[in-house]
């Protein structure tokens, strides 16, 4: 096997997409395809092999730079799930917008070296080089949302701020921790060599900042505001792409970098992470039942998921962190096709407000397939593969001696599930509204990317096991990662996919046969007396949108959402209003006098020589 | 190659006067005058970076001096060391890209010759205060590139122009005083205005600390307002955005470091030597100047100001960067510097071609202008990631440095503060892009459309080269900004530099 193979990955989307920059829009979508396919095909051809591939570059004093990549058992899977929702993605935006004047801008491009930024986190071997990476794929998305509509700029800019902010933290971390002094201090070997301990202000104050980029890449509470201003404006083809899938991919995948080799955690700290696992799981789940628009609706379940992912790792328990590792892949998958599904409804019906949908289960039904099997998943329904990796976090809750974590979790999976029911009642069932006659099936290209999807939702959870010997088993050097769900691990509790799988398949066949022995399909229709008027299909429609308005009348909680919803712990709003409040003080100091600034400078002098002789 | 030297400030000095001269023949020459003289002064500049050798030559040649049994240079003596190389290719980059800029942009106003005239005076006084070996004439040289630039502020002769003009005057004055007294002291103290003399005598603890303490105060803060350090900043941000917009590049671009950065690195590290109260001072006032600028500049919406605004917040990068006084802290406050030409002279360009096709400097009433001026914009947007410190651009790397170079001098919480700063910038230039680039076209500019290609392409230049820095430093830029640093960093090499060619 041959070293350079590991850049590939990251070559390949990364010079096609600065190619496919130049070249006018049909080209560059073809282009944009055949890339993200080929990123793909490298992607797995790395998936057995364990290589490095190094190039020593520079020294800048207490750091160092190196073109350093490798793949390890983990890291190889990961590069393929880069490629394989890149290739999904491109299939899925050449349909959805067909007929529409094109993908926006320069959207493959941008799409390709995203992926190359994503491939070359996940594949870096050095600190710098990912920092420089991850950058890369903060700009992507700033510039894949401000290109995509004029609307869009708003939300771009906040998006772009935030994980500007979680940037900057991840730089500082990073510097930081490459002080310490030792020889090529950001290579991943010396990072793991060296764990940072935590016992004084310095590594508290470094695995903070190392904390802060990564959960403002995933979207932790209070860092995710981005994610849900963005769902509105963004296209689904973007939004499945970055805030969803990748996203939450590279920031867990740092966490899990950073918590498990390179930074020891205090029990404090710990506890810590793990308190912003849990309010995550909850508030995003909360303010996620109370939407009306399914692509922001998704976008809170997508910060709620994170939770687990970051609640599993806090743990520091061998079984949570392969729980929120392989989380971070389950979601990255079926997050991606619940997007898929969202956008192909919203471009089929011209509509995402689910108060409009209704009743497309037989208008769109793969659409409607695959978005079940997806809400099933990460509602935590075995045997799933949602639930699989929520299996572990859970587990992972007991054997920390976490009860109240364990409640939020298990809490936050049974409200993640009424929200879906919701969200499959108001797009697939109940009436159909009368508008949305003509829907119909999204195009091959939009199901093809869905189907796919769900279908891996289904393997991952039915065979549970392999994935995690795979894949998720290297990230802590497990061999054989699977018996954590057989109670091995130190894992408390068993669960068997095949055993449930049978039973559940028996289950249901057995529920069918009995409503129809039972004749349950005989339907008793009753005509509505209503004076003579004619029944008005319209309004007599019982939208999903009504499920949870209980929610917003309880007494605390409905005001707390509401004020959510405004944007009240908005960590950019009020940012934005504190820093207001010192321009305006500054502003106010700059009169415009001579004699003003004639003064400032009489008494800078004054400090200048006063530092120099009093002190 | 050292004996070249002086035409750095020749052939400007040259060009003013011909500007002049032209204005009574023909007017129209001086536009083809000057970007002959600026070609002149690219090619002088890249023979002077391939050039290694340093040395110190007398211009004038009245010969050497014999006094005492000690022989001293006659003539005026010019250096060329890496520092001020350094400076000159900076200059010559920048102000290549200005003057042709300049020759479209300025077609509306009148009296061209005189602008001419003035621009090279200016560039004749930073190249001078660069290559300058002595205080004194640094001191000639920053009041020919300082008077020039007072005019040019006002060149506009409208109320606001004038008005912003004299307060540049006013408190640059002060500055100039507080130098010209600091020279004298030093010339009391040492009896020398060689700077070569001055740092052997200093060197030598020929001076008492409390007339040490009092120049270097002194210098710290004329210099410190030549460079716009806060709280010395107050003249900046009316008089960078009131100028047309090739001096604006100009001043925010070259004067403010030629006049500030350069003089403060070569008197405190190469001559009187960086002593623990400068360092605070410099990472206290670099701090605030980062801070308070970028605060501002997120308040603004006037696109030349809220870039003038940037230029005092990434003046303090420099400082805080010089103030932890390491070689490292050395580089990475140079790196920045010279970045911070290119990406912010870009900058002030373009705001001028967006004026010029918008009519107005409100980023609130522009918009969706990438899809009518998307040369300009593409510019526009290179610039803007790299102040922002967006990799792979220059700005990038240069924080980066600076960061590095404050967390291993032990100043963690200024590293903070630049780390937050930098967040602030990457806010503010967001804002820009939303604003002016991004987002619906206004109906009122429905029919605007791209400047010509003369206007452009200097502005382009520029954001590719912040790209290229960015991606080829290592190749080629830091080995010029270690031997800059070197040469700035050692007060021994410099005066060896100088007195070895008794």
């Amino acid at each position: 096997m041959n070293a350079e193979l590991v850049l590939l990955p990251i070559l390949i989307p990364g010079v096609l997409g600065l190619v496919a920059l130049f070249l006018p829009g049909r080209l560059r979508a073809v282009l944009g395809f055949l890339g993200s396919l080929a990123t793909l095909a490298a992607g797995l051809a790395l998936v057995s092999t364990r290589e490095s591939f190094h190039h020593a570059w520079l020294v800048l004093g207490p750091l160092n730079l190196d073109f350093s990549f490798r793949v390890d058992g983990f890291t190889g899977w990961l590069s393929a799930l880069v490629g394989l929702c890149a290739f999904f993605t491109a299939l899925y935006a050449a349909d959805f917008f067909r007929g529409r004047g094109g993908a926006p801008g320069r959207l493959y491009a941008w799409l390709l070296i995203a992926a190359a930024g994503a491939e070359g986190v996940v594949l870096a071997g050095n600190l710098l080089l990912l920092v420089l990476c991850w950058e890369i794929v903060t700009l992507m998305l700033f510039v894949l949302v401000i290109t995509g509509s004029p609307e869009g700029a708003p939300a771009a800019a906040k998006a772009f701020t935030i994980l500007g902010f979680g940037d900057v933290a991840l730089i500082l971390g990073t510097v930081l921790l490459g002080s310490r002094g030792f020889d090529h201090p950001m290579d991943f070997a010396t990072l793991a060599a060296n764990p940072l301990a935590t016992g004084d202000l310095f590594g508290v104050l470094t695995f903070l900042l190392l904390f802060a980029g990564a959960a403002a890449k995933a979207g932790a509470v209070p860092l995710h505001t981005w994610i849900p201003t963005m769902a509105g404006p963004a296209s689904p083809p973007v939004m499945a792409f970055l805030p969803a899938s990748l996203d939450k991919v590279l920031g867990i995948y740092l966490l899990a970098r950073v918590s498990v080799s390179w930074v020891t955690l205090t029990p404090g700290l710990q506890f810590a992470v793990m308190a912003v696992g849990a309010i995550t799981i909850l508030a995003g789940v909360l303010m996620a039942m109370v939407q009306h628009d399914v692509k922001r609706l998704l976008s809170f379940h997508a910060v709620s998921q994170v939770g687990y992912m970051v609640l599993g790792i806090g743990t520091g328990t061998l079984v949570g962190v392969l729980g929120g590792v392989f989380h971070m892949v389950n979601n990255a998958i079926y997050k991606a096709c619940l997007f898929f599904g969202a956008g192909a409804v919203e471009r089929e019906a011209g509509t995402r407000d689910l108060g409009k949908l209704g009743g497309l289960h037989r208008a769109m039904p793969v659409t409607f397939l695959c978005m079940f099997v997806a809400a099933l998943s990460i509602s935590g329904v075995p045997p799933l593969n949602g639930f699989v990796s929520k299996w572990l976090v859970y587990q992972a809750c007991v054997v920390a001696r976490q009860p109240l974590f364990l409640v939020a979790a298990l809490f936050g999976s049974v409200l993640t599930l009424a929200s879906f029911v919701k969200v499959l009642h108001s797009m697939f069932w109940g009436a159909r509204p009368p508008a949305l006659d003509g829907v119909n099936e999204a195009g091959i290209g939009m199901r093809l990317p869905m189907v796919g999807l769900a279908i891996l939702c289904v393997l991952l959870g039915v065979f549970g096991g392999a994935p995690l010997d795979q894949a998720i088993g290297p990230v802590k050097d497990v061999p054989a990662a699977s018996v954590a769900l057989a109670g091995g691990l130190d894992a408390a509790g068993t669960f068997r996919p095949g055993v449930v799988t049978i039973l559940l398949v028996i289950g249901v066949l057995a529920g069918i046969l009995a409503a129809h022995l039972g004749g349950a399909r005989a339907r008793r229709v009753r005509s509505v007396f209503i004076g003579g008027e004619p029944l008005d299909r319209a309004q007599n429609r019982f939208p999903g949108t009504e499920f949870y308005r209980t929610v917003h009348e309880m007494p605390l909680l409905g005001r707390t959402l509401d004020a959510g919803e405004k944007g009240v712990f908005d960590v950019y709003a009020i940012f934005g209003k504190l820093g207001g409040g010192v321009i305006r003080g500054l502003r106010s100091l700059h009169t415009g006098v001579i004699t003003d600034y004639l003064f400032w400078c009489l008494l800078g002098l004054g400090a200048v020589l006063a530092v120099f002789f009093w002190c | 190659m050292v004996h070249l030297a002086p035409l750095f400030v020749a052939i400007p000095l040259g060009a003013a006067f011909l500007s002049l001269l032209v204005k009574a023949v023909a007017p129209r020459v001086a536009g083809i005058l000057s970007v002959a003289a600026a070609a002149a002064l690219l090619f002088l500049a890249v023979v002077a970076l391939l050039g290694v050798d340093s040395g110190a030559t007398a211009a004038g040649g009245w010969g050497a001096v014999s006094e005492g049994g000690v022989v001293f240079l006659g003539g005026i003596v010019v250096v060329l060391d890496g520092l001020s190389r350094l400076f000159l290719i900076t200059v010559a980059v920048v102000a290549s890209a200005v003057v042709v800029y300049g020759v479209k942009y300025m077609a509306p106003y009148t009296g061209k010759p005189l602008y001419h005239s003035l621009l090279w005076l200016m560039i004749a006084g930073m190249n001078g205060v660069v290559i300058s070996g002595d205080l004194f004439n640094l001191y000639v040289f920053l009041e020919i590139g300082g008077i020039a630039s007072y005019s040019l502020v006002a060149f506009g002769t409208k109320g606001e122009e004038v008005e912003a003009s004299f307060k540049y005057l006013v408190l640059g004055c002060v500055a100039s005083a507080a130098i010209l007294i600091a020279i004298a002291l030093t010339y009391s103290a040492t009896g020398a205005l060689n700077m070569a003399d001055v740092a052997a005598a200093v060197a030598a603890g020929k001076v008492p600390d409390a007339a040490l303490f009092f120049v270097s105060a002194l210098f710290l803060a004329g210099f410190g307002l030549k460079a716009a350090m806060m709280p010395f900043h107050a003249w900046l941000p009316d008089a960078h955005p009131s100028a047309p917009a090739p001096i604006s590049a100009m001043l925010s671009g070259l004067l403010i470091k030629t006049l500030g950065i350069y003089a403060i690195v070569r008197i405190f590290f190469s001559v009187l030597g960086v002593g623990w109260h400068a360092q605070v001072l410099l990472l206290a006032f670099g701090s605030i100047s980062m801070v308070g600028g970028v605060f501002l500049a997120l308040g603004q919406d006037d696109f030349k100001r809220l870039l003038a605004y940037h230029s005092i917040s990434q003046m303090g990068f420099v400082f805080v960067a010089l103030g932890v006084n390491t070689t490292l802290g050395l580089v990475a406050g140079l790196f920045h510097a010279v970045n911070h030409a290119l990406f912010k002279s870009a900058l002030f360009l373009s705001s001028g071609s967006l004026e010029r096709i918008t009519g107005t400097r409100k980023l609130s009433e522009m918009g969706g202008l990438v899809r009518r001026a998307p040369m300009t914009s593409l510019a526009t947007i290179g610039a803007a990631l790299s102040i922002s410190g967006i990799p792979p651009f220059n700005g990038f790397w240069s924080k980066l440095l600076i960061i590095v170079a404050l967390v291993s001098g032990g100043h963690h919480a200024v590293a903070g503060i630049a780390g937050l700063t930098a967040l602030m910038t990457l806010m503010s230039f967001i804002k820009v892009q939303r604003k002016a680039l991004f987002g619906a076209l206004p109906e009122r500019l429905a029919g605007v459309r791209e400047v010509s290609a003369v206007m452009f392409v200097p502005v382009l230049a520029l954001a590719l080269l912040c790209l290229a820095t960015g991606i080829l430093w290592p190749l080629g830029l830091s080995d010029l900004l270690d031997r800059a640093a070197a040469a700035a960093g050692s007060v021994g090499d410099y005066m060896g530099l100088v007195t070895g060619g008794r």
